[in-house]
């Protein structure tokens, strides 16, 4: 354990030197370090205020095991939440070390988030919950040590096992999907019989039935044992939950392992590296699920930037759901939600032609909320074959942001006719509105490129991400601006012209942002 | 010495090595050449001990999945990865570390960071390193143990020509100190010096072996496209 030992120690000690180097770092530290305390504050605040006696931690501290357990279950289950870089491939595969103790060391890195929450919660137990000392520092020893054999062990098991056959370790992940299923069951037989009020999680939690539910049930049964009173159900629960721990262990150090699983985590360390890479970009990325296309062929309607806009037609005609993503679901999903809300709540009525602007409110909501997301845009930058084509950079620009430009008017239809339905806007609105989600969505994709330029090499970075939501807001700005400037003119009567005038300061905007976009082009280094 | 027997490797439905065996013999320096897909990685990958495979290989007579192989066995891949929060002199001391190497260790660390010029980089991190230094540290990492057998995927790819050149250098010096290396490489005529047993795989069989000894004046080249009809690295 020596070498792994090493290498935790010099991989932290360099971390916190790289994080103190860098402001942003140093920031995020304070930040949670920070979060931390107010957590502690906010929590014995909300403990004096109930007045919380010591026996109510039992309940809290098993909302933590209900809310873990079943979701590292699951993953193991999946053989999956072991994450191997492929640094240790290259570095602790192949050295001389056993390969089941490899597999400790990549578990172990993960416990870390449970000892946080452990120091967290045993930190609360002593002062906000006046506990006594000895109590907390059996709970903390449970969750940072047995928790972690059983848990350890079953990975172990499940992962590096070489007398398990491929049926068996399917029937143990089976078997485990059968707990949580159980352990969902007693939830609902739970609440069945009893009342809704207040203490009903409580009374779930202290249920038989579900303290018998093996691992989350047994763990609970162990807090309620130490911290609650003491029944025949949670000790015979506790003992259930150590002998576990013991068993699993001991199967875990008997079995054979020479590194069989290194192919699959091998594989696993490409996917997740390859997923890592594209969540950095803003990607979604399911790891180990490759993006399948369809088969199709485009013609070439045109020669230089126009080859631009037909490759990425291409490229969206290969996608399942042609142009529409995430973003036209949410685009979709808003509009409905807005268009059922005015249909059910009467009131809704009472805004009259103001719930006009309840659309550009919501768009731009959509704009923010998705603006981490690439669009084929963002990708065109990465490819110096955009740089290189032989035609003028406005022209590049507009090619490479058409098809775009056609989403954001879907998009603008997906959320304006079903909201439209539902607020029974006049036509005119409706129209106005459309216009608003493709000058928004026009602004958006531009200011990609002047945050690009302006951040440079960092184009993932904090100035990156910064950089961009300052032309958001400057965008969303003009737009408030332009429908401010609407209504003075018209004294806040016609809302006609007070959306027209968002959209006005939008295009606008949008307008001067694609003129410095063209001219930057030319001038700025390609993203890859 | 390094020995294949019967190696088989199969991906779902793909079989990407058919039942391959050689043996690479001490002191000397076996050449895997194939065209792309032939399965060289594969086979490598498995030797390395990275791969389930049906067949046997052994590292000086051990079990290449063995401990006792394994301490005397380096790989040096063909993609370098480093840990991005460890030095370059980190790197090194890890595996000081992981083979239990003596103190010694750590001066012949020094002499390979100096004659691979990576000295005055040494406190560089892992994820400040360029394709080349890290291909160097790679290296560095797999010499360092002083291996009975060495096994390098294409590793002159992204270095420089002073490095393929010291890396050649140091590859003829271990020869010598009856080191059995396997090296695998689509630059023939980077290996037209070096090697002595040529092995040339083209869907995942192995089509020929050769011994230097036994093919007179030809070279490498011109016995790699007489096996292969031409066909290209």
């Amino acid at each position: 354990m020596k070498p792994m030992i090493y290498l935790w120690y010099i991989t932290l000690k360099n971390q916190v030197k790289m994080s103190l180097r860098k402001p942003a770092n140093l920031l995020a530290i304070i930040f949670f370090a920070g979060y931390f305390l107010l957590m502690l504050w906010s929590f014995a605040n909300m403990a004096s205020d109930m007045k919380l006696q010591t026996v109510d931690i039992a309940p809290i501290l098993s909302f933590f095991v209900v809310l873990y357990t079943p979701l590292n279950l699951a993953t193991y289950a999946k053989r999956k939440g072991i994450v191997f870089k492929k640094s240790d491939i290259n570095l602790l595969f192949t050295a001389p070390l056993p390969p089941k103790l490899i597999m400790l060391f990549a578990k172990i890195r993960t416990i870390w988030a449970d000892v946080l929450i452990s120091v967290f919660v045993s930190c609360a137990g002593v002062l906000i919950f006046h506990v006594s000392f000895w109590k907390v520092l059996v709970y903390f020893l449970f969750t940072t040590v047995i928790k972690q054999v059983l848990e350890t062990s079953l990975v172990l098991i499940l992962y590096t096992s070489e007398t398990l056959k491929d049926g068996q370790r399917k029937l143990i992940s089976i078997s485990i999907y059968i707990i949580l299923a159980v352990f969902v069951l007693s939830v609902g037989v739970c609440i069945l019989t009893h009342d809704f009020e207040v203490l009903s999680a409580r009374k779930i939690m202290e249920n038989t039935f579900f303290q018998m539910v093996p691992f989350i049930g047994w763990n609970v049964a162990f807090v309620f044992m130490l911290f609650s009173e003491v029944t025949v159900v949670n000790v015979i629960g506790s003992i259930l939950y150590f002998a576990t721990a013991v068993v699993l262990f001991v199967i875990a150090k008997k079995m054979k392992c020479q590194g069989e699983y290194y192919e699959d985590a091998m594989k696993f360390a490409d996917d997740y590296e390859e997923a890592l890479k594209k969540s950095k970009k803003g990607e979604a990325a399911v790891i180990g699920k490759k993006k399948k296309y369809l088969q199709k062929t485009i013609e070439y309607k045109g020669t230089g930037a126009k080859a631009i806009f037909y490759r990425q037609l291409l490229e969206y005609k290969k996608n399942r759901w042609f142009i529409f993503g995430l973003g036209s679901f949410l685009y979709l999903l808003f509009g409905v939600g807005i268009g059922v809300i005015a249909k059910l709540i009467p009131e809704f009525g009472e805004l009259q032609e103001l719930k006009c602007l309840i659309l550009p409110a919501a768009m731009a909501y959509i704009a923010f909320f998705t603006s981490g997301y690439r669009t084929k845009w963002a990708t065109e930058l990465e490819h110096p074959l955009t740089f290189l084509i032989p035609d003028s950079a406005i022209k590049k620009l507009w090619y490479a942001t058409l098809v775009e430009h056609v989403r954001a008017l879907c998009d603008g239809l997906l959320i304006t006719v079903p909201a439209a339905i539902g607020m029974g806007l006049e036509p005119v609105y409706v129209l106005l509105s459309i216009f608003c989600c493709v000058f928004l969505n026009a602004g958006k994709n531009y200011t990609e490129l002047l945050a690009r330029y302006i951040s440079g090499k960092n184009a993932i970075g904090v100035v990156y991400t910064l950089v961009k939501m300052v032309f958001q807001g400057i965008l969303i700005t003009s737009g408030i601006i332009g429908g401010l400037l609407g209504g003075i003119f018209t004294g806040f009567t016609k809302m006609v012209l007070i959306l027209t005038g968002v959209n006005a300061g939008l295009f606008v905007i949008a307008l001067i942002m694609a003129s410095i976009s063209s001219f930057l082009f030319e001038r700025m280094d390609c993203a890859e | 010495m390094l020995e294949i027997r019967n190696v088989t490797k199969k991906y779902h439905k793909t079989l990407a090595v058919d039942n391959v065996s050689f043996m690479v013999n001490k002191g000397r320096i076996g050449i895997l050449l194939g065209p792309n897909g032939a399965g060289k990685s594969t086979l490598i990958k498995s030797i390395a001990g990275l791969l389930k495979y049906n067949g046997e290989i052994f590292i000086n007579g051990f079990g290449a999945r063995t401990l006792e192989a394994k301490r005397i066995f380096s790989y040096v891949p063909e993609l370098p990865a480093m840990y991005d929060a460890l030095t370059i002199k980190e790197h090194l001391e890890f595996t000081i570390k992981a083979y239990g190497l003596s103190e010694d260790a750590y001066q012949y660390a020094d002499e390979l960071m100096e004659i691979f010029e990576l000295s005055d980089k040494q406190d560089k991190f892992g994820n400040e390193l360029s394709k080349g230094m890290m291909q160097k540290v790679s290296i560095c990492c797999g010499l360092l143990i002083k291996p009975s057998v060495i096994l390098l995927d294409e590793p002159m790819v992204g270095l420089d020509p002073k490095a393929i050149k010291t890396l050649k250098e140091k590859i003829l010096q271990l020869k010598e100190q009856g080191t059995t290396i396997l090296l695998s490489t689509h630059m023939l005529e980077m290996v037209a010096e070096l090697w002595e047993d040529l092995f040339i795989m083209n869907q995942g069989n192995i089509m020929g072996t050769f011994a230097k000894e036994n093919v007179g004046n030809k070279d490498i080249e011109q016995i790699f496209f007489d096996m292969t009809g031409g066909e290209n690295v």
